[in-house]
């Protein structure tokens, strides 16, 4: 009889009324004997004219809900025959987790814990972004860099609307006012090669070296020289949708490395040691031609052994080769991406320990608030009402010291020594500090206390005697920390049962947290298996 | 289980122990079930036979919410269902263009991805099923009977007031839940019941409007459709 439990069928036989008796004394003796252990939870029962919910999947839904968080997709009618002619569950799983589909949902599920987001760093400085330059009609006139319009001087502003002309050597050939017109020019990003647009002189110039200061055209040393352009095909120079494409290139490249970790089952923890990096076209132009025209935000030294790149155009936009990083930017950590999104040493820890360690730094309620002396105090890691956090961030935040803040390049030891007497000195303000120094020492003390660092990297600033050797380990210290304490195995665990049951963990998770914890560990670390032990475990099929 | 349990002791008179029949069967049953799931159920043995559509429990231990599928996976899988997916004139994603909208945090101004069936996801999924079905229909509408992925079973004639057509229909619904929703139900079945009647409603509103028979039949193609595609069971899992 469909719809009846056992129990149902036991009660249809004869002398009923004594068995319910029976029941009822034995139910209510359950139901005082489980009170404290949370059963008095019962399954959701269906009400007159709807489908009973019952708490679990039955296979169908079951495939249904494997197919959606494995691949992403529902699955076919063809793969519901097959489950129907007898095909098992885990047969599925096994062949889906091995998918391209699979290694791209993680690689989504990767982006909740990476935050691979840099939209909001300019890559090129400001005075090389080209724009539209439109009648009032809004027709598009020319092309030329309104940030840079100071090369005009003194009229400022953009070209005339007529054809200028550029001399041999690629230089703008001005009229009686020192104005340009425009010439046409194929723009890099434009995968058709007869494509061009008009630009204006000034701004499409060339020639390698300023002829009027001698400076490099290819360098953020020549801004708003007159005498430099955007160079051939404009590789020099950027436009907003370029800026978007390359910043987001930089956003999937360590989806990219997700992928392929996933796709070859490699350890987890080759996340965070991998030297295998991908570049795109976007990724290949901009370490090319813009890296040394940087704005704000410098990728220097480069992430990237510019050496070795791939012949790539800039519109190669989907095609992603493979390259063998720097020793230095090994994993994500170190990822361009990550030092973009997380600018200083301290929002670098801050997001490890929260995504990686489950270990927030979330300080408890009524913290003693600094009083006038306590305020004083320079070291965050000692002053009241800082110190819950800080006594722990600086020193995770160490690991990231040679990676440079409000950049992505490593600092050498060579290059920046952990003091530099240079530095000390335009401390002290016998001398104009150079970019070196204000970019990545300590050149302002503010308190007596701070004197004694001045001429150093910053991160030594405060920095315990036995935190020092963070420095010289780098981000993987702090893995192999969060691997010798467990918290970089459970936190992984943690976050992905997380993912895929749709809720937070709970105490009541203890014993399943543990079992796929215990898969993890015993199948190296691979992360398949660890989605794999999740999505077979009963906790997933029981859907309430 | 509680209908079930009124209806059964109504018919054995005795009524007066059904709730605490109903309440000692239910602990009993968790008893045996979640205490002791470990001894005596494993997860294999609980296995559903779907044909026999048997209710059994998995045990009580920990398990999961439903969830709402997000945006890429509601994207991939209308495409999967229908073939088709929701884009604007120039092809390009309309559940990509509105991602942000649809709660897909950029990790900038938003850091966790919104998976509730808020209003404005229903308006955004009825938006796409309306566009995606209109175009489907019209596909279907001009291929051969071998092309087609929707309307497989009917006949585009086909109505509910011919016994034949109305099996034919029956058949085609019973295909549909189980493409879109992954379910198997009997020709038989209650709830396909329901998807009759809503077609059959959908078919004479239209015919109230003027519509021929076969632009009726049409009309109410393109409903089931849309109903299909904003039923709970489309986009949860």
């Amino acid at each position: 009889m469909p719809n009846q439990s056992n129990l149902f069928r036991l009660v249809n036989k004869p002398h009923r009324r004594l068995w319910a008796g029976a029941l009822f004394g034995i139910g209510v003796w359950i139901a005082l004997s489980f009170s404290q252990k949370g059963l008095s939870d019962p399954p959701r029962e269906s009400q007159e004219g709807c489908r009973a919910q019952v708490p679990h999947l039955d296979d169908r839904a079951y495939l249904r809900a494997l197919s959606l968080d494995l691949r992403g997709t529902i699955p076919s009618l063809e793969e519901i025959r097959e489950l129907k002619e007898g095909k098992k569950i885990p047969e599925f799983v096994e062949e889906w987790i091995q998918s391209e589909a699979f290694a791209k949902r993680a690689a989504r599920y990767h982006r909740s814990l990476l935050w691979n987001n840099a939209s909001n760093v300019r890559l090129v400085h400001f005075s090389q972004r080209l724009a539209e330059h439109r009648d009032n009609s809004g027709n598009v006139l020319f092309w030329y860099r309104p940030g840079g319009t100071e090369r005009r001087r003194p009229i400022g502003g953009p070209c005339k609307n007529e054809a200028g002309r550029l001399t041999e050597e690629g230089r703008a050939i001005l009229d009686e006012n020192g104005l340009d017109g425009w010439v046409e020019v194929h723009p890099y990003w434009d995968p058709d090669p007869n494509a061009k647009i008009r630009v204006c002189a000034i701004d499409a110039q060339t020639a390698p070296r300023s002829h009027l200061t001698g400076k490099d055209c290819a360098t953020r040393e020549s801004e708003f020289d007159p005498g430099c352009g955007c160079g051939p095909n404009l590789i020099w120079c950027d436009t907003w949708a370029v800026h978007n494409t390359i910043i987001e290139s930089f956003n999937r490249e360590v989806e990219q490395r997700v992928q392929r970790l996933v796709q070859q089952n490699a350890p987890y923890t080759s996340l965070f040691s991998s030297r295998l990096g991908f570049v795109n076209g976007p990724i290949v132009h901009y370490l090319r031609h813009q890296l040394r025209w940087y704005d704000s935000v410098p990728l220097l030294p480069s992430p990237y052994d510019l050496e070795r790149l791939p012949n790539l155009q800039y519109h190669e936009i989907d095609r992603w080769e493979q390259v063998e990083l720097p020793e230095q930017h090994a994993g994500v950590l170190t990822s361009p991406v990550y030092l973009m999104r997380f600018q200083t040493l301290r929002s670098r820890a801050a997001h490890f320990l929260e995504s990686f360690l489950c270990a927030p730094l979330t300080p408890p309620d009524h913290l003693p608030v600094a009083d006038e002396i306590e305020q004083r105090e320079p070291d965050v890691q000692k002053r009241a009402g800082c110190k819950y956090c800080h006594a722990i961030l600086e020193p995770m935040g160490a690991y990231w010291g040679r990676w440079a803040q409000q950049g992505a390049g490593y600092l050498n030891p060579v290059e920046f020594p952990d003091f530099l007497p240079e530095c000390q000195e335009c401390a002290r303000g016998r001398e104009a500090c150079s970019e070196r120094c204000r970019l990545h020492y300590l050149t302002r003390a503010l308190s007596n206390e701070q004197v004694p660092y001045l001429g150093m990297l910053r991160v030594f600033e405060f920095l315990r005697p036995e935190h020092r050797i963070h420095v010289m380990e780098g981000p993987m210290g702090i893995v192999r920390a969060g691997l010798a304490d467990g918290r970089l195995t459970t936190c992984t665990v943690r976050r992905a049962a997380e993912w895929l049951l749709g809720r937070p963990i709970e105490a009541s998770d203890a014993a399943f947290l543990q079992s796929y914890e215990k898969a993890f560990l015993e199948s190296g670390l691979s992360f398949r298996s660890l989605v794999q032990a999740i999505v077979l475990s009963e906790p997933y099929r029981r859907v309430r | 289980m509680r209908a079930f349990c009124m209806r059964f002791f109504w018919k054995a008179g005795t009524r007066i122990f059904c709730a605490p029949f109903f309440s000692t069967s239910l602990l009993l049953f968790l008893w045996l079930h979640g205490c002791h799931a470990q001894e005596e159920a494993t997860f294999e043995e609980l296995r559903v036979d779907n044909e026999e559509k048997i209710e059994s429990d998995i045990g009580l231990g920990p398990g999961r919410p439903l969830k709402r599928l997000d945006i890429d996976q509601l994207e991939a899988s209308i495409e999967r269902a229908t073939g088709l997916r929701w884009v604007d004139y120039s092809n390009h994603s309309q559940f990509q263009r509105f991602r942000s909208t649809l709660g897909i945090p950029d990790f900038f101004a938003s850091t966790k991805e919104d998976l509730e069936v808020s209003p404005l996801f229903l308006k955004f999924l009825d938006d796409a099923a309306r566009s995606v079905c209109a175009n489907l229909i019209n596909q279907e509408w001009r291929r051969s009977e071998s092309e087609r992925i929707f309307l497989t079973e009917a006949k585009k004639e086909d109505t509910t007031e011919q016994a034949d057509g109305r099996d034919r229909i029956a058949k085609n619904l019973a295909y549909l839940i189980e493409r879109f929703h992954g379910r198997s139900l009997a020709l038989q079945a209650a709830e396909l019941q329901s998807w009759l009647n809503l077609w059959k409603k959908a078919y004479e509103t239209s015919r109230t409007n003027g519509n021929n028979q076969e632009n009726a039949a049409r009309s109410a193609w393109q409903a089931m459709c849309v109903a299909l595609l904003v039923h709970p069971d489309f986009y949860t899992y």
